[in-house]
């Protein structure tokens, strides 16, 4: 790009002052936003941020569609420039509750994520955003400690269902990333994330299992490590209330294009019920994943898949790892190589052949131990 | 300034507590950048109303911390080029030229470079509105689009605040741009 060109489509000046900055940094937080939001957040009047938000538009660095704002790619890199990338991830990672050692793997994964597929990056934090919105009205009775919990591992859950999506819809977008260690890191999370210690749980073959497995394992932790003096009901008490209602969320989010569902999610807050206290919260949480299925029309086929666990309204994760290991079995049977069996279970190579040494040694441990018995008998 | 007592999130403190040293720092990198200033205009010895426009201009982007200086204070009467040749070396090296044309006839001397390619994006113009007639302003009208010389009016030489404003924000636009884009291309 000639400089004319560049100094054409920045019309004002913008770095007089840090409102516009912090702006667009609170807008990248958001992921996509309103201005009402940004208001709230920054402590700008909603004129002045209104003035602020033309002058970004003027810049190119922010875009609006029908219910939201958010930054352009140009906006992102001006917040790369001005080293404020790194903040940000933090601050998303602090609202994880991941360990002092994991996060560094995360942040270099998150910022792989946002310079390589900024879009996706974006939804993902504003689903995230959204997902705490949920918790907060659909969880009136619950103390600020048990919404706490409901949000991080709801957020955890939404966070690496993206990052591996991205990963494996995207395989391009993974070889590009900037540094090899980058995919290294999130690889690494993605076998730690999954919390089924071996590779091919976390590559179960419906979405919907691994986003539900990985919800309940994030709780688990949660409450496990953090909570558990203040938490007092039971972790599978309320993941049988709350998953329903994750799995409702990202089955509508998911069935729309990028952003677009955003705008459906601010039309259907104008018919969000009202808790009334007294009664049933049960029956309050299932009005509200009604409204989000309907919203869902779009994508009957990821509802059928996730209607078994909406109707049973309880997750066993037991149950799906049984269900995952018989499916392998199927196909491990039925592999002509063990490229071909990776490629069916969307596994790597490497990691699925150390899993068939182990099985394979394993089968000849029993296999021995059992013909040693049949000699004895 | 008293505004509504509105508690921020714990999301968003925490954000703006992170964010806003590093903001302050950036923006004090960015106000240092300077960006090469040429004036051209009437010279401080003439009696238009305008020289003393152009040295106050001079003085107030200094303060600035840009480097504003005018074409003759940077001319070589001693060398073998012709004023001309020197004005467009400058012109090539300086990051914005505003010309402040005190004269119909001066308005002339701009047609020199706004139609070069190579310099005529860094071209600021100031025109008298009560000189408009004539072919001068006009087919410098004709020329000026966003990418080449930009052309600003003022009502009449004794209200010519818009000059500092505009070359005050422009200055400040290139100072921002060089500093995002690492320098200039």
């Amino acid at each position: 790009m000639s400089w004319p060109l560049a100094l054409s489509q920045y019309r004002r000046s913008i770095l007089k002052t840090d409102t516009p900055l912090i702006v667009l940094a609170l807008c990248e937080k958001h992921g996509l936003s309103t201005e009402e939001e940004l208001a709230k957040d920054s402590d700008v009047s909603l004129p002045a941020l209104k003035r602020v938000l033309f002058d970004l538009r003027m810049n190119q660095l922010i875009e609006y569609g029908s219910h939201y704002l958010r930054l352009t790619i140009e906006g992102s890199h001006l917040l790369a420039r001005m080293r404020l990338e790194e903040p940000i991830i933090d601050c998303v990672l602090d609202e994880l509750n991941i360990g002092q050692g994991e996060q560094e793997r995360y942040r270099q994964s998150l910022k792989a994520y946002r310079s390589t597929a900024f879009d996706y990056y974006l939804n993902s934090l504003s689903a995230m955003r959204v997902w705490r919105q949920i918790v907060s009205s659909a969880a009136p009775d619950a103390s600020e400690e048990q919404k706490s919990v409901h949000t991080k591992a709801g957020m955890h859950a939404i966070l690496m269902r993206d990052l591996k999506s991205w990963v494996n819809a995207n395989e391009f977008t993974c070889r590009n990333v900037a540094s090899n260690d980058s995919e290294t890191h999130l690889r690494g999370i993605l076998l730690t994330a999954s919390l089924l210690h071996d590779v091919g749980c976390y590559h179960l073959a419906d979405e919907k299992e691994n986003f539900s497995t990985n919800f309940v394992r994030s709780y688990d932790r949660l409450v496990d490590v953090e909570l558990r003096r203040t938490v007092q009901a039971n972790a599978e008490e309320q993941t049988s209330r709350m998953l329903p209602l994750l799995l409702a969320f990202s089955s509508f989010q998911q069935s729309k294009e990028p952003d677009y569902w955003f705008d459906d999610w601010h039309e259907m807050r104008q018919k969000w019920p009202v808790f009334i206290p007294g009664r049933s919260i049960k029956n309050y949480i299932r009005r509200i994943i009604v409204l989000l299925r309907e919203k869902d029309e779009d994508a009957p086929e990821k509802r059928s898949i996730a209607a078994p666990l909406l109707q049973s309204n309880c997750w066993r994760p037991q149950i799906t790892a049984a269900v995952n290991t018989y499916n392998f079995v199927e196909k491990l049977l039925s592999s002509s190589s063990i490229a071909k069996l990776a490629q069916m279970t969307s596994t790597d190579v490497e990691p699925l052949s150390s899993l068939l040494k182990e099985v394979r040694d394993k089968c000849n441990e029993l296999l021995e131990k059992a013909q040693t018995q049949d000699a004895g008998h | 300034m008293t505004l509504p007592d509105t508690p921020l999130s714990p999301e968003a403190a925490s954000l703006l507590a992170r964010i806003r040293p590093r903001v302050t720092s950036r923006l004090l990198e960015v106000n240092s950048v300077p960006v090469g200033i040429l004036l051209w205009g009437p010279g401080i010895s003439t009696p238009s109303p305008l020289a003393s426009v152009r040295l106050g201009l001079r003085t107030l982007l200094r303060q600035n911390g840009h480097a504003a200086v005018y074409s003759e204070e940077i001319c070589d009467s001693g060398a073998p080029y012709s004023i001309r040749l020197q004005q467009l070396a400058q012109a090539q090296e300086f990051d914005l030229i505003v010309s402040i044309p005190a004269t119909p006839g001066a308005v002339g001397e701009v047609h020199d470079f706004a139609a070069d390619r190579r310099v005529n994006a860094k071209l600021l113009v100031f025109l008298n509105q009560e000189q408009l007639s004539g072919y001068s302003p006009q087919s410098l009208k004709a020329v000026s689009t966003i990418v080449s010389c930009q052309i600003e009016y003022y009502s009449c030489a004794t209200n010519t605040d818009i000059i500092t404003q505009r070359t005050m924000e422009e200055a400040q636009r290139i100072r921002e741009m060089k500093y995002i884009l690492a320098g200039r291309f």
